[in-house]
């Protein structure tokens, strides 16, 4: 029992010691603590929509004889709290610029076909890139909303063709809905380029100081800048096989369940857009695994520093549930260029192209700091320099506590 | 800027080298030597004493704190690249990649001295002399990893390229560590057969003072950071009224306050 106990103790210490091991026993806590209050914006959304709340609905009759039913309608809404109106002349987008931004014509002959059984609408929702969730649920609750109006008890079936307008562009709600989802798996498929990208960096320089090689390769007559250059374009390379094959599965996964990326609205240029971006930040990724590399003595130390700092890549992936700004200073944020282009069907290329251009330069920055870097002693002490500042910062830390506890004293 | 020492001119020379860490630890107060060509000039010390932290500046991978040190008429702080150009460094702890054979790793570092030379043509030529030169089977060189290579297979490799790519410096930090009597031998040979033969200038370091006084034409002592005697090995043991440069190295350190833990 004694030598069990031991053999559990040292198993335990060499389990618990291990970098990556703590970030596999870390990583699923901040992953799920960071998606929750994108999530649970999204999910707030849903159900504002749900209720109408914050929504100006018009119910627009398309002849004098129907205009009396949208009146009702329009009342019994009020009476259930929401902004409701009724209108004549059955152009929805003219109700859209009167500030309406759900409009539900009825359709033709509306009321005799309403007794007939067979009544039909035609929803229009006027929405926005940075509320796609609540775009998405305000058809389906208007709908809801009417087919109870018109039939408390569910007996009168309502037919609807639902519509979305956004960016000035009428949509189906498939077609949207289609791109919506599209986009989402289009953005969080980067995390199987970037996570590699940036651990293939972090192998590249974190296997030259465990192979002990990092000292004989500095020491020859090659530029440090070549160093860098070489290392983040070959992490890059392999990156982007990584990419090829992550987009073909996409690709033959998107056709399989009825999606294809081309019928999702994606053109040859948007698919090259999204393959750029992913290059770019694969590529940042790497570099920035690269300057981390450094201060690492393993390679597996190396690894778990880099997914610690690519990390933050998810958080614009996050945005596309919740709200995702649609400006060109938001595209110079890091690893939103295959945000934007994943969206490029819906908002145009101009803001992947910014998000290339801003984040091309970050790229170049992270590697110049990384050549700058390679041209300093932290290529060679870096894990030295590390543990002598961490030792320093726990110095202060542990003196502050003392001080702290002595006046409270 | 070439200094001279004498009639010969000085490979290295190195002045006033002071090195302080940012933790505030002081490993080398102000050492002075030169290296003349196609000499083998051995730093011996004890662990911690400054060695490794000397070869290092001088490779280029440390910077000095204050001093000088100039290889073949190159500063290497203001121009470190030209300096690389100009030495090999094997340092203690022998490595390879993993994925590489021996035969793959060797055209690697060659071909980075020879480029830098404007020398390509010579890679093949001088990868097979280097070949040759670590007394390894040729298809072993050419098909194995050098993840299944024994320390001492390395070491042979590493020394190996160090001298075939005729730098007017090679520093060796124990070149002879983890092989056997035979190897060792052979490698000590060879260190001196290309430092009178082909004018390679070599610095090393060794705690094995049979071979230290078998193979350098100069010694320097050092503890603390700082160089307490030097000279050529029969200077020394005369010196210090020793039977051999061991018995010297020990009354040195204990002598001139140097620790011989």
């Amino acid at each position: 029992m004694h030598s069990l106990g031991m053999l559990l103790r040292k198993e335990l210490y060499t389990l618990l010691r291990e970098p990556m091991v703590r970030v596999m026993i870390i990583l699923p806590f901040i992953i799920y603590a960071s998606m929750s209050p994108f999530y649970g914006s999204a999910v707030k959304q849903v159900e504002e929509a749900a209720k109408l709340h914050g929504a100006r609905l018009a119910i627009v009759a398309c002849s004098k004889e129907d205009l009396n039913v949208a009146k009702t309608i329009a009342a019994m809404l009020r009476a259930k709290g929401v902004n409701a109106s009724a209108l004549s002349g059955c152009n929805p987008l003219d109700a859209m610029r009167r500030g309406y931004n759900v409009v539900v014509v009825l359709g033709k002959n509306f009321v005799q076909n309403l007794v007939a059984g067979k009544a039909r609408v035609e929803i229009y929702v006027k929405g926005s890139v940075s509320s796609l969730s609540k775009t998405l649920a305000l058809p389906g609750a208007a709908l809801s909303y009417v087919s109870q109006a018109l039939s408390p008890s569910n007996r009168t079936r309502v037919e609807a063709q639902e519509y979305l307008v956004v960016n000035n562009r009428v949509w189906s709600y498939e077609q949207l809905n289609n791109l919506y989802g599209t986009a989402n798996f289009l953005t969080f498929a980067v995390f199987f380029i970037i996570f590699p990208a940036a651990s293939l960096g972090a192998t590249l320089i974190g296997a030259e100081r465990e192979e002990r090689t990092l000292e004989v390769l500095f020491s020859l007559p090659i530029r440090r800048r070549d160093i860098a250059v070489a290392k983040s374009v070959a992490a890059l390379l392999a990156g982007l096989l990584t990419a090829v094959s992550a987009i073909a599965g996409i690709a033959i996964f998107m056709s399989k369940i009825g999606a294809p990326l081309r019928a999702s609205g994606y053109t040859w240029g948007d698919i090259g857009l999204y393959a750029a971006a992913i290059g770019v930040e694969a590529l940042l990724a790497a570099v920035l695994a690269l300057i981390v590399g450094l201060f690492s003595t393993t390679m597996r130390g190396a690894q778990a520093a880099a997914s610690i700092v690519v990390f933050p890549a998810f958080i614009p992936a996050f945005l596309l549930v919740t709200g995702l700004p649609v400006s060109y200073l938001f595209a110079a944020v890091p690893f939103t260029a295959t945000l934007y282009a994943a969206l490029s069907p819906l908002i145009g290329s101009s803001y992947t192209v910014a998000a290339l251009v801003a984040q091309g330069a970050e790229t170049l920055a992270a590697l110049a700091v990384l050549a700058w870097l390679l041209e300093t002693e932290v290529a060679v002490t870096g894990p030295e320099t590390l543990k002598r500042l961490r030792k320093r910062l726990g110095r202060r830390r542990r003196g502050g506590l003392m001080t702290f506890l002595a006046r409270r004293a | 800027m070439v200094l001279v020492l004498g009639d010969e001119a000085a490979v290295l020379v190195v002045r006033d080298l002071v090195k302080r860490y940012s933790g505030g630890v002081t490993a080398l107060r102000g050492i002075s030597f030169s290296v003349e060509k196609g000499e083998v000039f051995g730093l011996v010390g004890p662990n911690g004493a400054g060695k490794s932290t000397t070869f290092k500046i001088i490779a280029t991978l440390l910077k000095p704190s204050s001093g000088t040190v100039v290889v073949d008429g190159v500063d290497v702080v203001r121009e470190p690249l030209e300096a690389r150009k100009r030495i090999t460094f094997v340092p203690e702890e022998v490595g390879g990649y993993r994925r590489l054979t021996g035969l793959e790793y060797l055209r690697f570092i060659i071909s980075a001295y020879l480029s830098a030379r404007g020398e390509e043509r010579g890679i093949d030529r001088v990868v097979v002399e280097a070949a040759k030169l670590t007394g390894l089977d040729y298809e072993t060189l050419a098909s194995t990893k050098m993840s299944d290579y024994s320390k001492g297979m390395k070491r042979r490799v590493q020394v190996a390229w160090a001298l075939v790519v005729r730098p007017r410096l090679a520093i060796l930090d124990e070149p002879t560590s983890g092989l056997d009597v035979e190897a060792s031998y052979e490698l000590r040979r060879i260190i001196k057969e290309y430092a009178k033969t082909h004018g390679v200038s070599v610095l090393l370091s060794s705690h094995n003072m049979l071979e230290v006084e078998h193979l350098c034409d100069r010694v320097a002592l050092i503890s603390r950071g700082r160089i307490i005697e030097e000279g050529s090995p029969r200077e020394i043991v005369e010196k210090y009224g020793a039977e051999n440069l061991e018995e010297a190295y020990m009354k040195a350190m204990k002598q001139r306050g140097g620790s011989v833990a």
